[in-house]
């Protein structure tokens, strides 16, 4: 191939390190972790005495308030902190979820082959092919919306796409040489499977969950925002975002600052994935 | 090719039907109370509530119901919304046009626009221009569309007063939720055929294209832009549930009288028969999109037409 | 310099470099080279993979991948026209009808969805020689390079036909408009042994018929010595030999090709195990000062690593030239 040299430059030039990603994923963790110290008052406490104040810069503000406060007098910083924590468990949750049945699936379909591995792959076919988005705004609302049923809704209707990618690695890895050797010595299946497989998605999956991160906490902020997910009073963002809707005439800040803190927060993930996957997936298997 | 065709059709048939079973249990069985209770006024008596569940059919046995329900499906009959008490079917498809439109121009916008900035961005590689495309279209990946609906809203409508920001009517009504709506699209198919036209640009064929002495235009437009359309084609697919999912928030947003604003009160209020109409009309949206994603795919792509 | 001024003069090279400039520094991928080229002639160059000779090809083609890639410095004369001074629209002009050139895997040189019929009339709607339909034309390409039932094959898509049938679609468009320079790019490389023979003697009667140059790129002696009739041998980015085949097969001079010919198996000949040079070429991104092959040579002299070694010429007509410290 004529392009050989162009390619190398072009992969040294991606492999950079973001420092923007980094610090918007460092700060948005650290938040998570510090954020109960951080914070100057609890995402539960109101005060009507001071409700809708603008931010401390603009007439009116107080220091007190520094991003304002919302109808109920709660302090918008405070709140989008504390917001931080709930944003990402329900995103990791999320992924925990259909990450691990997509996983198990993809490892057992890519493994097993034959008839396992073309039941699984239909069931994917028919899973994908339903929007499962819709279906899984009803049964939110049939369970009646809370962080769980989120989860759990979201953790069922995104599994397909793990599989398939699982199994794609877990096909081309069986191609090797030690798992023929870790079978002529002896071991299971499943032994197989979990200890020699499976350490060989590590990469890809890493890659994949940093990448998802972001799109969750898109995925889990809309259904909140719509009123399908964490209800009152959590500091959910996409909720904030709901609450602040009705006062967007007057109260500017309810509706940005959450927006900003989602964008900042998402884009910090998406950076650093691409380029974990510069680094961990140089053959460029996903996309 | 037919044969596939008609193998794609049937399967889709019968994702359908799944798809339709599904619903029905989900929203009779698993649904926590009795959609009449909703209904009627709080003094009505239990003789009301039993005229009532047996206007709808809901006395029977749940495997009656179903049964009774698929066999006037198929018929075209879907029941009357809970709520207005006119045919559901007809409901939604008096907010179909809306929605079209709604969707359509985004996807139209979001494809166009992306595919443009895409190749530019590839064409002119690490050059300002690409620079800005891919910081723009990774932002526009990062913001969620409802963040980005109430952001234009506030500028545009709250701030700058100059475009409405609830309602449908003129040309003014259409540009904000178009385009809130397309940025995501818009972003995602930028990414994708950017770094789809970079690989097709520096395969040996787009030399050889060249080495036979075809204006870089051309070489661009028909022998690049054919090749790194396949992934974006297949890629529409993808993601069309996505595009339904914005459909919803924007039209909830932005007061558009369509489909996704009338599936969200209906599941509010309990209207099982209009959500019913609406999921199924939605597959069918998803299962008939796939099915034009196959065909373009295999015109544009003859070592499929050929298997 | 009164050799210049030759009447059979077809292509001439002065001092070009072409360098990539990377994040980790400039690759030096050609890095100074001259020669050329007799009209309708045909001429080896060899090398091993990243010795430079594709970007050289790509360099008289001027497609050098930007923006990385750049021809720094030299001259590439055609009919003493110097080829880096023409506008990007009177270079395209060139492109396909005075100079052409073939790649190396047939398979991926052709776009696998656009009909050959489309791929080959590219070759003629882009250059102002319409006479005839273009249909007729791309029949007679095909014709001209033996492609079975052409009027039928025509209509079919590149991953229809077989590799060895590929290549001579992509032969039968490079010399459709009988061009004056031929670049084969490894042309046989991809294909089967007995398909190799064959485009070989295609390429050599098509020579013959249209009076093309040719530059043939290739790693293979065995071609070189099929059918060219001098042959330059490259090594990291520059021309270490240049010689008439035959006596370069007899007499070589440089360390590096006596090497090359001593690692060719030869049939009926037991010479135990097979000979091989010592070593990896350098890296192009930090040069040896002196002659690039020094730290492979075993008869290296002190004077090899430091400085690198002119030009010399070894016979009365200057056929036969060496860059080498030994023969200085």
């Amino acid at each position: 191939m004529l392009f050989k040299k162009n390619n190398k430059k072009q992969r040294k030039v991606n492999n950079r390190i973001p420092f923007v990603g980094i610090s918007f994923v460092g700060g948005f963790l650290f938040l998570v972790v510090f954020g109960n110290w951080i914070a100057p008052y609890d995402y539960e406490y109101w005060d009507m005495a001071s409700m809708m104040l603008p931010p401390a810069w603009l007439d009116g503000g107080s220091m007190a308030h520094v991003l304002g406060t919302d109808a109920l007098g709660r302090d918008v910083f405070s709140r989008l902190i504390h917001g931080s924590r709930f944003s990402l468990l329900i995103a990791v949750a999320c992924i925990a979820c259909y990450g691990t049945i997509g996983v198990i699936m993809g490892l057992l379909s890519g493994f097993m082959g034959g008839i396992t591995d073309m039941v699984i792959m239909r069931l994917c076919d028919l899973w994908m092919s339903m929007p499962a988005i819709i279906l899984a705004i009803i049964l939110v609302s049939l369970m009646g919306p809370s962080a769980l049923t989120v989860i759990i809704v979201v953790g069922i209707a995104g599994w397909p796409g793990y599989a398939r990618i699982v199994r794609g690695e877990c096909l081309s890895i069986k191609q090797n040489d030690f798992i023929r050797l870790a079978r002529v010595a002896g071991c299971s299946n499943f032994r197989i499977m979990f200890s020699h497989v499976f350490p060989n998605i590590a990469n890809t999956l890493i890659v994949l969950v940093t990448l998802n991160i972001g799109q969750m906490i898109i995925l889990t902020a809309t259904l909140s925002f719509l009123g399908l997910g964490t209800q009152p009073p959590s500091p959910d963002w996409g909720l904030m975002m709901n609450e602040g809707r009705q006062y967007i005439n007057s109260a500017w800040w309810l509706v940005v600052f959450p927006g900003v803190a989602i964008l900042m927060a998402v884009l910090g993930f998406n950076i650093v994935g691409d380029w974990l996957r510069e680094i961990l997936d140089p053959k460029q298997k996903l996309r | 090719m037919q044969r596939y065709l008609l193998k794609r059709i049937f399967i889709g048939f019968l994702t359908m039907l799944v798809v339709i079973t599904i619903v029905f249990f989900l929203t009779r069985v698993a649904g926590p109370a009795d959609p009449t209770a909703i209904l009627l006024p709080p003094d009505a008596t239990p003789e009301d509530q039993e005229r009532l569940r047996a206007k709808f059919g809901l006395d029977k046995p749940v495997m009656e119901q179903y049964f009774l329900y698929m066999k006037n499906a198929l018929q075209g009959d879907f029941g009357e919304s809970f709520r207005f008490g006119e045919p559901a079917l007809e409901l939604v498809l008096e907010r179909l046009p809306a929605t079209i439109q709604l969707a359509g121009l985004a996807l139209f916008l979001g494809l166009s626009c992306g595919l443009f900035i895409g190749i530019l961005s590839a064409v002119y590689r690490d050059t300002v221009l690409d620079r800005i495309g891919r910081v723009l279209a990774l932002i526009g990946m990062a913001v969620p569309q409802f963040a980005l609906a109430l952001f234009l809203a506030l500028i545009f409508g709250v701030m700058l007063e100059w475009l409405p920001i609830s309602g449908r009517g003129g040309i003014s009504h259409l540009i904000l939720p178009v385009i809130s709506m397309s940025m995501v699209g818009l972003a995602a198919y930028t990414r994708l055929s950017r770094s789809s036209m970079i690989e097709v640009l520096n395969s040996d064929y787009i030399i050889m294209a060249r080495i036979k002495g075809v204006p870089y235009y051309r070489v661009v437009l028909v022998h690049a832009l054919k090749n790194s359309c396949i992934p974006v084609i297949t890629f529409i697919g993808m993601t069309f549930p996505a595009l339904i999912t914005g459909n919803v928030v924007i039209e909830t947003i932005f007061s558009w009288p369509g489909v996704g604003n009338l599936v969200m009160t209906s599941i509010f209020a309990r209207d099982y028969p209009v959500v019913q109409v609406i999921v199924l009309l939605l597959s069918f949206m998803v299962i008939s999109i796939n099915l034009l994603v196959d065909i373009t795919y295999a015109y544009l792509d003859p070592r499929i037409r050929f298997e | 310099m009164t050799e210049n001024i030759n009447k059979d003069l077809l292509l001439k090279i002065q001092g070009l470099k072409t360098h990539f400039f990377t994040k980790r520094g400039v690759v030096k991928a050609v890095d100074g080279i001259d020669f050329s080229i007799r009209k309708g002639e045909i001429v080896g160059l060899v090398g091993e993979s990243g010795s430079g000779k594709s970007i050289t090809s790509l360099s008289i083609m001027r497609l050098v991948p930007k923006p990385a890639g750049e021809i720094v410095e030299g001259k590439i004369l055609l009919d003493n026209e110097n080829l880096l001074e023409k506008s990007a629209e009177e270079m395209r002009q060139i492109r396909g009808n005075r100079i052409s050139m073939i790649l190396q895997d047939p398979m991926v040189s052709l776009n696998q969805i656009l009909r050959v019929e489309y791929q080959i009339g590219e070759v003629f709607r882009f250059h102002k020689k319409t006479n005839g339909s273009l249909r007729e034309k791309c029949i007679n390409v095909l014709k001209n390079v033996k492609v079975p039932s052409p009027e039928l094959r025509i209509r079919d898509y590149p991953f229809q036909f077989s590799g060895g049938m590929c290549q001579r679609v992509v032969i039968g468009m490079g010399i459709a408009n009988s061009p004056e320079l031929l670049i084969a790019d490894e042309p046989t490389t991809a294909l089967d042994v007995t398909i190799q023979s064959q485009i070989l003697q295609l390429m050599k009667r098509v020579q013959q018929e249209t009076g093309a140059a040719i530059l043939m790129i290739t790693h293979d002696l065995a071609t070189v010595a099929q059918i060219c009739s001098r042959v330059m041998v490259m090594y990291a980015g520059r021309i270490v030999e240049k010689a008439p085949v035959h006596t370069f097969y007899k007499t070589p001079a440089h360390p590096y090709s006596t090497g090359l010919i001593k690692s060719v198996p030869v049939l009926g000949k037991k010479i135990g195990r097979l000979f091989s040079i010592e070593g990896q070429p350098p890296s192009l991104l930090n040069p040896p000062a002196g002659c690039c092959f020094a730290s492979r040579c075993n008869m290296a002299k002190e004077i090899c690593h430091s400085e690198y070694p002119p030009e010399i010429t070894l016979d009365e007509n200057a056929n036969h030239r060496v860059s080498c410290w030994l023969h200085a």
